[in-house]
């Protein structure tokens, strides 16, 4: 009992400190990206523009596959798609022979606030790919979007298709109508007045209001359960180390930039602009249809971020001949982090992008 | 909604009876030594999955109320407008404050610091300079050169030292206090 209530406390107090340090951040500049955890897979920062630092993971042995671009969420740190050995996405693909690329997004402070979808992929992301395309010597990038970042890669994709090779949604939050999720249905009732008051106020959307967001998905797990699932997976090893590392991850959020955040809450959340084909990004309209290239859709069937009605619509709405769904036996974060996902989903994933770098014949698309 | 209704039901059920029936029963034959410990752990570890279970369908019920959507959306502008408040004020107010009571800012501050450092660079200097001087006092004159020039470290420019017509009105000032 008194072991319990010790883990409990001890576990409750780190929470604490590291809720504390995220507020704190959300009201201070810049961001400490410095306390990620050291990577799993050794990387070099190969450019740098506006607010993207691109990585470099580089295959073992002679990389023979084309480039594949990890675009990352802009709301919390990337090393979750680096997390632990054998819990790697990065380290997979790697593993396969892809040389890897990761947006690893540097943190908006208050000179940032003017930067949205514009912003970050007409200028930051368009560069991302110039520079792989200049390394490598091909004209055009395998793209790998996740969450959010997997919105930023669907954007890129209408916008230049011509520069990408395949593209791959990891749940994908695309259909931004379906209130399925609790929390969802909560944020519709936010209004613009209310939107443009957090930006008036803070200038970006401060890290500890994204932080709140998340609690409030599971709020009973993240002030309770959680602290009692690790007392009681207590003999299971190697647990508590993947907690504490899960938990820094869960309390790594960065502020989003102003714009982007009124763009996301407005013209995506609330108008669903993006699967209706009216999303302007810049001088542009994005229209979905401009992707055909070969598209891989993930999906995590028990996704609790982002519900799988949400991803499902990607492939009615783009022209590849070659597209896909995966629905694969997960939640969100277990897509990128689950042993089960490293063993069964991701050696299918770099087989399909393997597969189709050889310039086979495109299949018919499928459901999985 | 009615299936949904219906296991919220038998969640509260099993947690209901886990804890007021079963929990107190194992516990007791547990105590008495006719029961098993893992029988007791069971059925609460049983009864707490079950009020998770309650407690998060309630929450997820009052996310989709849309009455809830209304109050935090609300009760959040309300919020921010007591916030932009409090950041005008404190804006206002504070740099008058400081001002008042002779608070020094952050930039004073600094140069503080700054001055400080200097100076104890100097000091430090001053030293060296008295152990140079000092070792050349000892040595021997037989063995001293006369024809080259001693060796004496330069010293920098005293920028905030204070200026010599300021020294001597601070010596009057101590030699009048001290009835000179």
């Amino acid at each position: 009992m008194w072991n319990f209530i010790q883990t409990v406390t001890a576990s409750w107090i780190d929470e604490t400190v590291r809720l504390c340090n995220g507020f704190r951040r959300g009201l201070s500049n810049p961001f400490p990206t410095w306390e990620d955890p050291p990577p799993v897979t050794p990387f070099e920062v190969v450019a740098e523009y506006g607010k993207l630092r691109l990585r470099y993971y580089q295959a073992p042995g002679s990389a023979h596959l084309p480039p594949v671009l990890l675009i990352y969420a802009l709301v919390k740190r990337p090393f979750v798609l680096d997390f632990q050995p054998g819990r790697s996405v990065v380290e997979a693909l790697t593993t396969y022979g892809f040389p890897v690329y990761l947006t690893d997004w540097v943190p908006p402070t208050t000179k940032d606030t003017w930067r949205g979808l514009d912003a970050y992929v007409n200028q930051d992301l368009m560069q991302a790919v110039q520079c792989i395309q200049t390394r490598e010597k091909t004209d055009r990038v395998s793209i790998l979007g996740y969450c959010l970042g997997g919105l930023l890669g669907a954007v890129y994709t209408a916008l230049f298709p011509q520069t990408v090779k395949h593209y791959i949604a990891l749940a994908l939050p695309l259909d931004l109508s379906i209130r399925e999720i609790p929390v969802y249905a909560l944020g519709a009732g936010l209004s613009p007045e209310t939107v443009a008051l957090i930006t008036s106020t803070y200038g970006n959307c401060p890290a500890w209001m994204i932080h709140a967001g998340f609690t409030a998905m599971a709020p009973v797990h993240h002030a309770m359960g959680k602290f009692i699932d690790l007392y009681r997976q207590r003999e299971r090893a190697g647990y508590a180390d993947t907690f504490a590392l899960f938990e820094q991850w869960m309390n790594s959020d960065v502020p989003l930039a102003g714009q982007l955040f009124r763009e996301l809450c407005i013209d995506l959340f609330r108008h669903n602009q993006l699967l209706r084909g009216q999303l302007q990004v810049g001088t542009q309209r994005v229209d979905l249809r401009r992707i055909t290239c070969p598209v891989l859709n993930i999906i995590g069937e028990y996704d609790d971020v982002v519900h799988p009605y949400s991803s499902l619509p990607l492939l009615d709405h783009v022209s590849s001949l070659d597209k896909q769904d995966l629905l694969f036996p997960v939640g969100h974060m277990g897509l990128a982090v689950s042993s089960t996902a490293h063993k069964e989903l991701w050696p299918q994933v770099c087989h399909w992008v393997a597969e189709r770098h050889s310039d086979c014949p495109p299949v018919p698309s499928s459901r999985v | 909604m009615n299936n949904h209704t219906a296991h919220i039901v038998d969640d509260i059920l099993i947690a209901t009876k886990a804890f007021t029936v079963d929990l107190p029963l194992a516990s007791t034959q547990w105590a008495l030594g006719i029961g098993k410990e893992e029988t007791a752990t069971t059925t609460a570890w049983q009864g707490y999955d079950a009020s998770v279970r309650v407690a998060t369908a309630v929450v997820d019920s009052l996310y989709h109320a849309p009455l809830s959507g209304i109050v935090f959306d609300r009760t959040l502008a309300v919020a921010l407008r007591w916030q932009q408040l409090s950041n005008a004020v404190t804006g206002t107010v504070f740099p008058g404050f400081r001002h008042t009571v002779g608070m020094p800012t952050a930039s004073a501050i600094h140069e503080l610091e700054a001055t400080n450092a200097h100076l104890a660079a100097e000091i430090d200097e001053q030293r060296d300079l008295q152990k140079v001087l000092l070792q050349q006092t000892a040595q021997p004159s037989s063995t001293t050169d006369i024809t080259q020039p001693r060796h004496i470290p330069k010293l920098r420019a005293r920028r905030h030292a204070r200026p010599r017509h300021q020294l001597s009105l601070v010596a009057k000032q101590l030699a009048h206090q001290h009835g000179y």
